[in-house]
């Protein structure tokens, strides 16, 4: 019984859910490993408390829930808890290589005593002992739920530390008298030291930031993360493919297509202009030609930092979760 | 609205992407990092097992979070990856037989090439001379098969019994070793456990057949689906083409994803049948034959489709290590077996382990020097990179009790012949300085 719940919700649960239970445990060929009947039970138990955040699970979804878990690897997961050596030796045999492959491939070329590190101290969680070599009450398998697959989501951890190490490594550097104020003096700051000052340029970028910011208001989710994933993060058009479950192909002529539709948006709120508001003076649209200056100015050597334009000009915050 | 400018409009709609990538970089972060998802999400999400409501919950939040953000692209590439360390070990022939698909079309490929190239014609009929002098030269040095069975008994028993000519006997006993002594080898392991399949697919990306590929790849897990599917086809290459390729370059291109293959696991104890419809050893060559398929190969310029069988018929061990030059490789398994290659993964040669357990782990500080570790207690070390000796385990590594077996090591550090340390199963390292003399626990 998981210690968070109390005696009579778990057998409460196992009385709902008997018939499915049983169904779910010979599916998980758990007693390959010689996982009980009961122990699966509160794996599995555990799992929808997690899932659902209640100690009663609701009934409704729960059995399709259940049914789309990786019953095996749960299985597989619940033995190695309770420290079943034929369980031990397939997860070192099938598990490990892949474990330190990925540590190697997550660390790079040169890092090899580095993914070494990594995946042996992840493995070492796994058995039960802490960072210091002490054994822990809990093992790491204890945050596995069998949601996904075993080894994807032993990836999915080495990922998360790597880059959690990472972030932490990197210094921020605060810079010295920040800039707070609105884009067009963070602009206008940027241009100074240019001794031929086009006025063109402290014209036109201002707005061009305005409609780029509108541009991407107006994108929607998916198509925002897409652009994130391949232009920030460098992943490639096969990675962002398989993440999305697409064709290659398809997210290439995805990603053409949300370029040509942002161009299209950029270009329209540069020609329709903008109304005066929160203060500021309207703006007529720009002309074509104008409209052509202005991308031109942004996407030659000219160090023009969007980015710091759009910062101090915070885009409309979006809420999480819709 | 459009731009009548002599810039490719798509070009510039790629300059204005990058211009945008920036202000998104710049709109990243600002979550707080007690709102991501944890790992099991995460993996969720990339196994494709969140329900759709799930699925825009969590995407909405990727979208503005570069941390998570980074997290899947190393997740990403950690699967992508994983195959590419695998192929670069096994040497640029196993990059090319992943490349370019199933090994079935890849044995088609140079017949192809010559029809289709009338250029290479010219080099047929030197080619195909060379090819019959050779073949008529293998086939008169070899004995008939009950020949070479006679003298396969009679190296056993010491009874000269061959029914060959006398003056041949001397002359063609020599060049029958190789057989005799590939007859001779310790029959093949046994089929792979169900849990192995995972194991093979990381030594050996092509299989050789594609009945037992397809199978192979339906167990798959989701990152090397992309190295069994086949290619992308060249109007989506040409649509590729258009993007970025210095980044797209960085990763050969992955192939189209099936949607119906990814859902089966590995682990998930399903039976054996890949492994058994592929032969665990590949056919002992005759050197006539070799000779003829090299010869064809070097005229069309094509990879040796021997080479590439051989390779896709990998059999059960799948634990490659190789020297810090990358030119002597090991490949380790089941039942002791141990094979060695020189040339970066091409060949591979048995080697004589004298175990019968299973090899877990190993390490070569240099082309001649190499440590091997498995169960139970199994240590082995080599100096010349072709004879292994055994090597006793700590007497401090048995478990409390005498009568316990001797722990699996499952891991080897070695820097050189004499300095090496072993790990078990239960995460005891022991450290010897003299080659194996003697052994001391780390705290």
């Amino acid at each position: 019984m998981p210690p968070e719940a109390s005696v009579s919700e778990f057998a409460a649960f196992l009385a709902a859910y008997a018939s499915l239970l049983e169904s779910l445990y010979l599916r998980a060929n758990a007693s390959r490993w010689k996982v009980t009947y009961e122990e699966f039970a509160a794996v599995l138990y555990r799992s929808a408390v997690h899932r659902f955040g209640s100690a009663q699970p609701p009934s409704e979804g729960i059995e399709s829930y259940f049914q789309a878990l990786h019953l095996e690897d749960l299985a597989l997961a619940c033995a190695l808890r309770s420290g079943s050596e034929p369980a031990w030796e397939q997860f070192v045999t099938d598990c490990r290589p892949v474990l330190h492959a990925s540590a190697r491939a997550i660390v790079g070329a040169g890092g090899e005593a580095r993914a070494r590190e990594l995946a042996d101290s992840l493995y070492a969680e796994l058995y039960g002992l802490d960072r210091s070599g002490a054994v822990r009450k809990n093992s790491l398998l204890d945050y596995f739920h069998g949601r996904s697959k075993l080894v994807t989501w032993l990836r999915s951890v080495l990922a998360q530390r790597h880059v959690d190490a990472l972030r932490a490594s990197q210094r921020l550097e605060p810079l010295d008298d920040e800039p707070t104020a609105s884009h067009g003096a963070a602009f206008a700051r940027a241009n100074s030291a240019s001794e031929n000052m086009d006025l063109d340029r402290v014209r036109l970028l201002p707005r061009l930031a305005e409609a780029i910011s509108e541009a991407l208001a107006a994108l929607p989710v998916p198509e925002r993360l897409l652009l994130s994933l391949y232009y920030v993060q460098g992943m490639t058009l096969a990675q962002i493919a398989r993440m999305r479950d697409v064709h290659e192909a398809t997210a290439s002529r995805r990603l053409q297509s949300i370029r040509r539709e942002l161009r299209e948006r950029v270009e329209c709120a540069l020609a329709r202009g903008s109304a005066a508001h929160d203060g500021r003076a309207g703006a007529n649209g720009l002309s074509p030609t104008e409209i052509r200056r202005c991308l031109d100015y942004a996407l030659d050597d000219w160090s023009f930092d969007l980015s710091s334009i759009l910062a101090a000009n915070a885009v409309p915050g979006r809420t999480e979760g819709k | 609205m459009s731009f009548n400018t002599p810039d490719d409009p798509r070009s510039r709609d790629a300059r204005l992407a990058r211009l945008l990538a920036e202000a998104l970089k710049s709109q990243s972060g600002r979550r707080e990092i007690s709102a991501c998802p944890d790992a099991e999400v995460l993996a969720t999400y990339a196994d494709h097992g969140l329900a759709e409501q799930e699925t825009a919950r969590w995407e909405s939040h990727f979208a503005d979070c570069d941390r998570c953000q980074q997290i899947i692209a190393v997740l990403a590439a950690s699967g992508e990856e994983l195959t590419e360390a695998e192929v670069e070990k096994l040497g640029s022939l196993a990059a090319a037989s992943v490349a370019r698909g199933p090994v079935a079309r890849n044995a088609a490929t140079p017949w192809m090439m010559i029809w289709r190239r009338p250029a290479l014609w010219r080099w047929l009929v030197p080619a195909a001379g060379l090819a019959s002098a050779a073949l008529w030269f293998a086939l008169r040095q070899a004995p008939p098969p009950q020949a070479l069975s006679s003298q396969k008994t009679a190296a056993t028993t010491g009874a000269p019994q061959s029914e060959t000519a006398p003056g041949s006997a001397a002359a063609s006993a020599k060049s029958d070793e190789t057989q005799i002594a590939q007859a001779n080898l310790p029959a093949p392991p046994a089929a792979p456990r169900p849990g192995t399949l995972l194991r093979d697919q990381e030594a050996a990306p092509a299989n050789s057949s594609t009945a037992a590929r397809k199978e192979r790849t339906d167990k798959q897990e989701t990152f090397s689906n992309a190295v069994q599917e086949p290619r992308v086809s060249e109007a989506d290459n040409a649509l590729e083409a258009r993007e970025d390729t210095a980044k797209d370059s960085r990763v050969p291109s992955a192939q189209p994803v099936d949607k119906k293959s990814q859902a089966v696991d590995a682990l998930g104890a399903a039976p054996p049948v890949a492994a058994a419809a592929a032969p665990s050893t590949p056919p002992p060559a005759r050197e006539g034959e070799r000779a003829v398929r090299q010869e064809l190969d070097r005229a069309t310029g094509a990879p040796v489709p021997a080479q590439l069988k051989a390779l896709t018929q990998t059999p059960s061990p799948a634990l490659v290590f190789a020297s810090p030059n990358r030119r002597a490789l090991w490949r380790l398994g089941s039942g002791g077996r141990i094979e060695h290659s020189i040339d970066q993964g091409q060949t591979w040669r048995p080697q004589t382990s004298g175990v019968t357990a299973d090899l877990l782990a190993g390490a070569a500080p240099s082309e001649k020097i190499a440590w091997v570790v498995g169960r139970p207690g199994a240590i082995l070390r080599t100096e010349d990179g072709e004879h292994w000796e055994r090597v006793a385990p700590p007497p401090t590594a048995q478990a409390v009790a005498p009568q316990s077996p001797a722990p699996d090591w499952i891991n080897v550090e070695a820097r050189d012949a004499l300095h090496a340390t072993i790990i078990s199963r239960d995460l005891r390292r022991f450290v010897t300085e003299d080659g194996g003399r003697s052994w001391l626990q780390e705290k």
